[in-house]
């Protein structure tokens, strides 16, 4: 090419710069959507914890009926795991949750506090409504002293979030698919304002790879820049999840190094994404006639 | 076209000429790899054009310069600009500059060096154009009527071009209603009715 491919990029800034948003925008959204699910999960183990199945067994039941009962709540759907507490381990655990000064003004001991079974639910995954059902049901058996469910609510409003990230996650993708064919489209309208240089070069015996590098070249600087607006907006916006959603919801906040590979990563996708587009935009028009030999014939007058 | 057979040995002038719609025009898209031949074997440099995948063909249009009879400028840029667009294509870049001055020079455009193409008159477009065809001495020339819409002085000076490349080993082509050069006995053939035929002589023309 005579000039920098970059040139008709500059004499187009305005378009440039909104084919930049939105692709950023779309890479930003995809990112945000796993970042999110990922710290919500983060923080739901923690916050699980307060709301786990605990089945209280009594302390003289036998050895293998608690076999056989951790045996069958593992096997099922929608357990990740059972923990067995003996009694030592659940007056720990109480002394942990209400003190160990508090437990022993009770007159509370070891003796006294029943075994546990810790029943882990599999994060994000639906159902866990039915599984809280099948819990408290252990209650009527014999061996089985009390069984503590999480408020109910609770699990529904993560099923609501389960689906609502699932929903974001597809808008997401969507939004991306969009951004890039509205990218695709601006490249190829680009590289048609060039058809003539095309034209003239490829008569003259330019290669054709030689041809397509000025639409990869573009590509690659929108996904470059791109690539670095959604990554500043991807460390905002963690920034932002740190100080808002941790103190709302006591969840773990993402560290510096977690965003900063987030960012570097989201950076690496957009410019892989704009290469493809460019490529993809650089392809020349499929209107030769029959026998042309030119990928660019003249354009029509 | 019927039964076309045209044998155009390196460093020697080839005159088509022929009538309006007798094909002259097909023969220069078909001899300067713009467009295929639905049949037959074409052999360009040497090469097989047929085997010949896309950058194999580029790198035989590299060896061709050619000016069609409606010639294509980037209207916006300047001559020079223009001129240096071949040898930017051959990956010549480092000498672009100085090809285009010379042949820009000979041609007396140097005064229009810097300006855009489409501001200049017609007849120095077409100089432009002949000059894009030539720059860099290329292997061969290939020309399809630009002559004929050209002034006898301007002509004048683009003969006097094309036999100093000529003289220098280039094939030139020349494709028109009449032979573009009578002085230095070039190799003539007629275009009729779909045929080609070798009448070896400028006069008869």
């Amino acid at each position: 090419m005579l000039r920098s491919p970059l040139q008709l990029l500059s004499a187009h800034r305005a378009q440039t710069t909104a084919v930049v948003l939105v692709m950023a925008v779309a890479l930003w959204l995809v990112a945000a959507v796993p970042a999110a699910l990922i710290q919500l999960q983060t923080g739901a183990d923690h916050w699980f914890e307060q709301f786990v199945p605990v089945v209280y067994i009594d302390p003289g039941a036998d050895e293998q009926t608690l076999v056989t009962m951790v045996e069958e709540i593992d096997d099922w759907d929608g357990v990740a795991g059972v923990e067995h507490h003996d009694s030592s381990r659940a007056y720990e655990r109480i002394g942990d949750v209400i003190g160990d000064d508090e437990l022993a003004s009770m007159g509370v001991t070891e003796a006294m506090v029943p075994e546990l079974l810790i029943i882990e639910p599999v994060l994000w995954k639906p159902g866990q409504i039915e599984l809280l059902a099948r819990a408290e049901a252990l209650e009527e058996r014999q061996e089985v002293v009390a069984v503590d469910v999480p408020d109910a609510r609770s699990l529904e409003w993560m099923d609501d979030a389960r689906w609502m990230v699932a929903a974001l996650g597809a808008t997401a993708l969507i939004a991306l698919i969009a951004a890039l064919a509205v990218v695709v489209n601006f490249l190829r309208m680009l590289s048609r304002r060039e058809r003539r240089e095309h034209h003239l070069l490829e008569v003259f015996g330019a290669k054709p790879r030689v041809l397509r590098f000025p639409a990869l070249w573009r590509g690659l600087v929108v996904g470059a820049s791109a690539g670095t607006a959604a990554a500043v907006g991807f460390v905002g916006w963690s920034l932002l999840l740190d100080r808002v959603v941790v103190g709302l919801a006591g969840i773990g906040a993402m560290s510096a190094l977690d965003s900063a590979l987030w960012a570097g990563a989201l950076f690496v996708v957009a410019l892989l994404l704009g290469a493809v587009a460019g490529w993809i935009g650089g392809q020349p028009p499929a209107d030769g006639s029959k026998n042309s030999m030119l990928e660019w014939p003249k354009e029509k007058q | 076209m019927r039964g076309l057979q045209l044998r155009i040995d390196a460093g020697s002038w080839h005159e088509i000429v022929g009538p309006s719609g007798a094909g002259k025009t097909a023969v220069f898209d078909v001899m300067t790899l713009r467009r295929r031949p639905t049949a037959g074997k074409l052999v360009v440099a040497g090469r097989n054009i047929d085997r010949l995948g896309a950058e194999e063909v580029a790198e035989v249009r590299r060896q061709v310069g050619s000016c069609p009879q409606q010639p294509v400028f980037l209207e916006e840029r300047t001559a020079v600009e223009n001129t240096v667009l071949p040898m930017v294509a051959r990956g010549q870049t480092d000498a672009a500059v100085d090809a285009a001055e010379e042949v820009l020079g000979f041609l007396g455009l140097m005064p229009q060096r810097d300006r855009p193409v489409g501001t200049l008159p017609a007849q120095q477009q077409l100089l432009v154009a002949v000059a894009m065809a030539t720059v860099g001495h290329p292997q061969a020339v290939v020309i399809d009527g630009v002559h004929q819409r050209m002034e006898p002085a301007v002509r004048g000076v683009v003969l006097s071009w094309l036999e100093g490349l000529r003289d220098d080993g280039t094939t030139v082509v020349v494709l028109g209603r009449r032979p573009m050069n009578r002085r230095s006995n070039p190799v003539v053939w007629r275009l009729r009715d779909g045929n080609l035929e070798r009448t070896g002589e400028v006069d008869r023309c």
